[in-house]
């Protein structure tokens, strides 16, 4: 009896889940990507990405509400793949990436929808304004990678619209497009 | 849409202007300084709220306090007029600016171990001295029989030039910007060769030489710009100055502004002509 209670007790001590505490992951920046698409001019859409990106990912398995994620994108990490272009899009003109080097998203609260979806909802900050918003997220593989590590992966699409951020260059009819579709995607590596 | 722009952000405020300037330059002393700057600085500010396409944005600190840089400039023409305050209450306001300007810019800059090694703040004195002096200087020599000239066509080429500069640096705002500040240098110059300098000393060196200089700063700033290339622009300011020693006397207007044109141009052109070689055309 007092042996069986004690590897009770030694299962409980040793499982990770027997917390429920958050556990931390760190951003794998070799393997997660932000692109961008477009609108540009009504002809056609532009795509981009955002080279240089880390953060954090607080998962809960056994409470996902209490799971959280940090995101920091360097705003002059940006390429679509045009040289000037890029050069034009860091300037004042768009990002002003000099006043306005990163951009955020922090969450304020994560919702479990059903299977591997989640609804993360939290601050998105670009080009010094913030606004709330929600993401719809897909959660991916959790387990060992080829190292020895936990990893795990998620990604989400959703669209801002630059002029909520106060970016209103070349904003019209037939101009730059207004409605910026995000693509996310992220693998994240256990502390 | 270039043109149409360029005639609401430029044209527009800078022929309003000239003409306004032109109906109150019979007035004399600080009544003509208030009342040209109050134009001055109406048709500047319209002319950027025009580029920005609205203020959806205004902030205290960094680019957005280019919207109120012409405000506040009429403050200090208004003070120096009335009270006769110069070098010092000068040096006070620009630097003032300048901090406003790049205040955004702090958090990246160590200032617990404050050194004039720091680049943010080597440039930012570079400009705060720069914008003094040629503030100084524009004042008394607008002010003076004929020298008008030199300076009002230094203002148009090195502010036309800049123009183009950041054209081929990937900048539409500050482009367009300059744009208004070469735009209304001309149509000064125009009126003025037509009819006589009839604009006031102060307001004239606050907002054709003061507030583009102010505004290259920010250039230097807030994009990948070299700041000595954006003091460059400021050289036919120096042709102007070499020009000081020749005798002014019978001078023949037309022939100065062709000649301090073409020298100023000499000197800012080749600026303009290696970041038209670097870049792939204008703006893509």
């Amino acid at each position: 009896m007092i042996k069986a209670f004690a590897f009770l007790l030694a299962v409980a001590f040793v499982s990770p889940s027997s917390f429920a505490k958050p556990e931390k992951y760190t951003l794998d920046p070799a393997h997660s990507s932000v692109v961008f698409k477009i609108d540009h001019l009504g002809f056609s859409y532009v795509y981009g990405t955002f080279e240089d990106i880390s953060g954090t990912v607080m998962i809960d398995e056994k409470n996902p509400s209490k799971s959280s994620m940090n995101i920091t994108i360097k705003a002059a990490s940006i390429d679509t793949n045009v040289k000037k272009r890029d050069e034009h899009l860091r300037s004042p003109d768009f990002f002003n990436v000099k006043q306005f080097p990163n951009i955020t998203f922090k969450s304020d609260s994560v919702r479990k929808l059903k299977g591997n979806k989640y609804e993360v909802t939290g601050t998105f900050s670009l080009h010094g304004k913030s606004q709330k918003m929600t993401v719809p997220f897909e959660r991916h593989r959790t387990g060992k990678d080829p190292w020895g590590k936990i990893r795990t992966g998620g990604s989400a699409d959703f669209t801002i619209k630059r002029s909520e951020y106060g970016m209103n260059y070349m904003l019209g009819k037939d101009q730059v497009g207004d409605v910026v579709h995000v693509f996310l995607s992220f693998e994240a590596v256990k502390d | 849409m270039i043109v149409e722009s360029f005639i609401k952000s430029s044209l527009i405020p800078a022929l309003f202007l000239s003409l306004l300037c032109l109906a109150t330059g019979p007035l004399k002393g600080f009544t003509r300084d208030l009342f040209q700057g109050l134009l001055f600085a109406g048709a500047l500010s319209f002319g950027i709220y025009m580029i920005r396409g609205g203020m959806g944005q205004f902030e205290l600190g960094g680019m957005e306090s280019l919207f109120y840089l012409p405000p506040i400039l009429l403050l200090s023409v208004i003070f120096t007029g009335r009270f006769g305050l110069g070098f010092v209450p000068r040096l006070a306001v620009v630097s003032g600016l300048v901090l406003v300007l790049s205040h955004p810019l702090f958090p990246s800059l160590d200032l617990s171990s404050f050194s004039l090694g720091d680049v943010h703040l080597r440039v930012a004195v570079a400009f705060i001295l720069l914008t003094w002096a040629l503030w100084s200087m524009g004042e008394r020599h607008f002010a003076e029989e004929g020298r008008w000239v030199s300076w009002t066509v230094g203002c148009l080429v090195a502010w036309g030039a800049a123009a183009l500069f950041f054209l081929f640096e990937s900048s539409a705002l500050m482009s367009q910007l300059f744009g208004l500040f070469a735009t209304v240098s001309g149509m000064i110059l125009a009126v003025s060769f037509l009819f006589g300098w009839k604009v006031s000393a102060r307001a004239a060196s606050a907002y054709l030489m003061a507030l583009p200089i102010l505004c290259l700063a920010a250039g230097a700033f807030y994009m990948e710009v070299s700041s000595l290339r954006l003091v460059a622009f400021c050289l036919p300011f120096l042709v102007a100055l070499f020009r000081l020693p020749v005798s002014y006397g019978r001078l023949k207007v037309l022939r100065e502004i062709i000649v301090m044109g073409l020298l100023s141009a000499l000197v800012v052109g080749w600026l303009v002509y290696q970041a038209y070689k670097a870049s792939s055309g204008s703006l893509y």
